[in-house]
């Protein structure tokens, strides 16, 4: 079986900075991968290599058997990896409504196109507001995302991720900066709406990354440092020193 | 945001039965000044669809203007008996094709590089339109080409007189505009384009080809501006360097940011108020642009949504109030 | 012509590549150091330039020397420049770059406009000192004394710049801020004051370009909108906040239109046009810019 997502030796630095430094990580189809690692580990930068925001230094990367080192980020996206970012990417001017549609339109492939009113689109307008009740954001429609309090701007910028229905969906850290009671809310959304969907997580909240991966990959200064399913992780003395211990020696 | 208002199909009647009946009721000069307001109208929207919808502040728009002018005005000359309408088109048609050349390079760049990259390019045509002699005539520039067409385009009765010029320029240019309207604010694409003033990052993120878009906006822009170019070629019969040079790419500026660039017909708004209120006070002070600069000095420090902006503080306008946008 | 003329050419022609060089650094380094510390691309710049000429021939209209023209007239535009940005570029700030830039450019159109208002449309000659007004022979050839002054008067320009950057401690506060100044404002600098400093010396170097260009160029209206055009090209070759990319390109520049002149008479701006182009395509955030 070809792997949904396959990274080779892939290194990335800025002006002489290493960030990464060979990193290989293979992700099967319907796989939930978490990556964690301390601040400053290169994990947003690794997904910024996956989708296309960075080309790496050094290294090559396949999606769905097709390498796509190359590939802009926004053809990226139209293969079918999505990704919602660490702090709120939202159209702020926009409503919640059309935020949402703008990912639907690109799902539906009606990007550039000038021959039908946008209004005439009812298809996009019925799927737009199905993705929204979905993800529980119905009665907020016509709010502008600037004026959304943060925890629905977080669902919302989440949300444009799962509107694309992408093969490979990416969230960056989805509960930074919520209360413990929206964190609750919003992996619960997040493990309804990804059955069965390939899905990396970065994530700080180790409650959420056990509740939802199957497999965590633990970075640590441009490395990966151990692989394996929740249990093997926890129990990996690598890992507790390198992470865990730190993490609850301050916690 | 650019905001989608609905205009009743009343009030546009009412403008479009004013817009006709107009010349029969103004003088012959008023017919003229009537006429320049609407060529400036849409090279003023056609440059808003880079300052107001794409956030790209160009000193050089004139490039697109002028060689639309260039085209027709040479096609008329060299192409004895070409119809209008063929060299029109040519004139929009090589606006169109200077601003994919050029876009190419610009809307890879933003804030003040693309500017320079734009002063840049709209200095280097305006060069070649004062020192290639043999084509252009130089700073004398060249006219009479009419005389050479056959004015046999629809709507056009006794063509050459100031009247039918107005209707000839009415009717190109209040269709396209109309039309531009409704592709910036009823289709997808005019869609995407806001999206991409309002949050670049996340429209590449949901796959949308921010360069393409871009570049097809920047060219559309240049094509409109080559259409009122050879608009005004016809009108004046005349082209010399003045249509492509610096001075008209900042009245652009100018008119455009003082109507207002947030709101489709801001430019418009911009476009009158420049030829009227120019000409009133050029009738007290021969330095009018002076005062001109003046008043917009004033505006990008206490007015920065232009005269759009002030129809704004009125509540009913527009309902909800956006958020400071980051400027252009 | 035999191998000695084309020496003496060849070096005629580096000498006016080199003036023209130096008239550029005046102005690109003001613009750098600006945009370098606060981002603003000030387009007025150009327009301190044009003022400088202008402000020299009156002085020398009425003095009858050059050289009380190239005394005050940049002193005058220093002056301005400090105005400019206490009253105008301050509220400007606030608002954003995009609208700073806005201001900048109204302010250009107003200076342009006053410009041809007060002394018209027309070109107006500025005759070069008694002293510098014939040719000095050099290596078998004439060439005008006033364009080696040039050569000189820049290089000594270049050199009391250089002290001031790079041996004073305000030169390195300035190199500072250019680099990181949300740094140096974190240190406890006064960065506002410091810039309303550094745009005055600016314009005011901008002013003394105009001067010593008056008696090569002539001055008129549209010199301010022509070199605006080669000042820019200078600061996106060398990369805007770099100081070493505005010398080089300044020195690029000047090379190329000085030979480009020689070889296409008419076109000679295609080459720094080409230059500019290549660059972009090639290092869009210029040769030594660090952001684009």
């Amino acid at each position: 079986m070809t792997a949904q997502l396959r990274i080779e030796g892939v290194y990335k630095d800025f002006g002489g900075l290493e960030i990464l430094m060979g990193v290989d990580l293979q992700i099967e189809p319907g796989e939930r991968h978490a990556i964690i690692g301390p601040n400053g580990a290169g994990k947003t930068t690794l997904i910024n290599l996956i989708t296309g925001k960075y080309t790496p230094s050094r290294g090559r990367i396949w999606f769905g058997g097709m390498e796509i080192t190359s590939v802009p980020a926004h053809g990226r996206v139209r293969l079918g990896i999505g990704r919602s970012f660490q702090i709120i990417n939202l159209f702020p001017e926009m409503t919640v409504f059309e935020n949402m549609r703008n990912a639907i339109l690109s799902k539906e492939g009606i990007r550039l196109s000038v021959r039908r009113a946008l209004k005439g689109l009812r298809g996009v307008t019925s799927e737009t507001e199905r993705v929204l009740a979905l993800i529980g954001l119905e009665s907020f429609r016509n709010v502008p995302a600037a004026e959304l309090a943060y925890g629905k701007q977080r669902t919302l910028e989440i949300g444009l991720a799962l509107g694309l229905d992408p093969q490979l969906l990416i969230l960056d850290e989805p509960t930074a900066g919520i209360s413990s009671a929206e964190t609750r809310e919003i992996a619960g959304v997040i493990r309804r709406v990804t059955e069965r969907k390939t899905l990396i997580l970065i994530e700080h909240d180790m409650d959420v990354v056990f509740a939802l991966a199957d497999r965590i990959s633990v970075l640590h200064h441009g490395r990966i440092l151990a692989q394996g399913s929740p249990a093997e992780i926890r129990e990996n003395p690598e890992v507790k020193e390198a992470y865990l211990g730190h993490l609850e020696a301050v916690g | 945001m650019i905001p989608r208002r609905v205009f009743s199909p009343a009030a546009v009647g009412i403008v479009l039965v004013g817009v006709g009946l107009a010349p029969s009721v103004m003088s012959t000069s008023q017919v003229y000044s009537g006429t320049e307001v609407v060529i400036l109208s849409l090279f003023a929207v056609s440059y808003n669809l880079l300052f107001g919808y794409l956030g790209l502040l160009s000193f050089g728009h004139s490039a697109y203007f002028g060689l639309g002018a260039y085209a027709t005005a040479l096609l008329l000359l060299h192409a004895p008996g070409v119809p209008l309408g063929p060299a029109i088109a040519g004139g929009t048609l090589a606006g169109a094709i200077g601003g994919v050349l050029i876009g190419n390079f610009c809307v890879r760049l933003s804030g003040p590089y693309f500017a320079m990259l734009t002063l840049a390019f709209g200095q280097l045509l305006f060069a070649v339109a004062w020192k290639w002699r043999a084509v252009t005539r130089g700073d004398d520039g060249f006219g009479g080409f009419l005389k050479h067409a056959s004015l046999a385009l629809p709507g056009t009765p006794e063509s050459g007189s100031q009247h039918s010029l107005y209707y000839l320029v009415v009717a190109l240019a209040v269709p396209v505009i109309a039309a531009t309207w409704a592709l910036m604010t009823k289709t997808p694409f005019g869609n995407v384009v806001v999206s991409i003033r309002q949050n670049e990052e996340r429209a590449v993120f949901l796959g949308y080809d921010v360069f393409a878009t871009k570049l097809i906006t920047y060219t559309i822009s240049a094509g409109l501006a080559g259409l009122a170019g050879s608009l005004s070629a016809i009108f004046h019969d005349f082209v010399s360097p003045s249509v492509i040079d610096l001075n008209l790419s900042t009245d652009v500026v100018l008119m455009t940011f003082i109507g207002g660039t947030t709101f489709f017909f801001g430019p418009v708004l911009g476009a009158v108020f420049f030829v009227y209120f120019g000409d009133f006070i050029s009738a007290l002070t021969d330095r009018w642009q002076v005062v001109m600069g003046l008043i917009f000095v004033f505006m990008v420090l206490y007015v920065p949504k232009g005269f759009i902006g002030l129809g704004r503080l009125i509540p009913s306008v527009r309902p909800r109030e956006t958020r400071p946008e980051t400027a252009p | 012509m035999d191998m000695f003329g084309v020496g003496v050419t060849l070096l005629f022609g580096i000498l006016n590549g080199f003036g023209y060089a130096m008239l550029l650094f005046l102005l690109s380094s003001g613009l750098t150091v600006v945009f370098g510390m606060l981002g603003v691309l000030n387009i007025a710049h150009a327009s301190f330039y044009m003022l400088g000429a202008y402000f020299a021939y009156s002085v020398v209209q009425s003095t009858g020397s050059f050289w009380w023209g190239l005394l005050a007239a940049p002193v005058a535009v220093g002056v301005l420049g400090v105005l400019t940005e206490r009253t105008l570029l301050r509220r400007a700030h606030r608002l954003g770059h995009g609208h700073e830039l806005l201001l900048t450019f109204g302010l250009a159109y107003i200076i342009l406009e006053l410009v041809k208002w007060i002394w018209g449309t027309g070109s107006h000659p500025v005759s070069a000192p008694a002293v510098l007004d014939g040719s000095i022979r050099l290596v078998g050839g004439a060439y005008p004394a006033y364009r080696l002054f040039v050569c000189v008067f820049g290089l000594g320009v270049l050199v009391g710049l250089a002290l001031l950057l790079f041996k004073t401690r305000l030169g390195m506060i300035v190199r500072a801020a250019v680099s990181d100044i949300d740094m140096v404002n974190a240190l406890g600098f006064n960065v506002r004051g410091l810039f309303v400093g550094v745009f005055g010396i600016g314009a005011f170097l901008a002013g003394l370009a105009g001067v010593i260009a008056a008696p090569l160029l002539s001055v008129y209206p549209g010199m301010g909108p022509d070199m605006l055009v080669d000042t820019f090209i200078v600061v996106v070759v060398g990369g805007l906040g770099s100081l070493k990319g505005a010398l080089i390109a300044s020195f690029l520049l000047g090379g190329l239109q000085s030979f480009g002149v020689v070889i296409v008479p008419r076109l000679a701006m295609i080459f720094s046009f080409l230059l500019m182009t290549v660059v972009l395509i090639w290092r869009p955030m210029g040769l030594f810019g660090e952001r684009a």
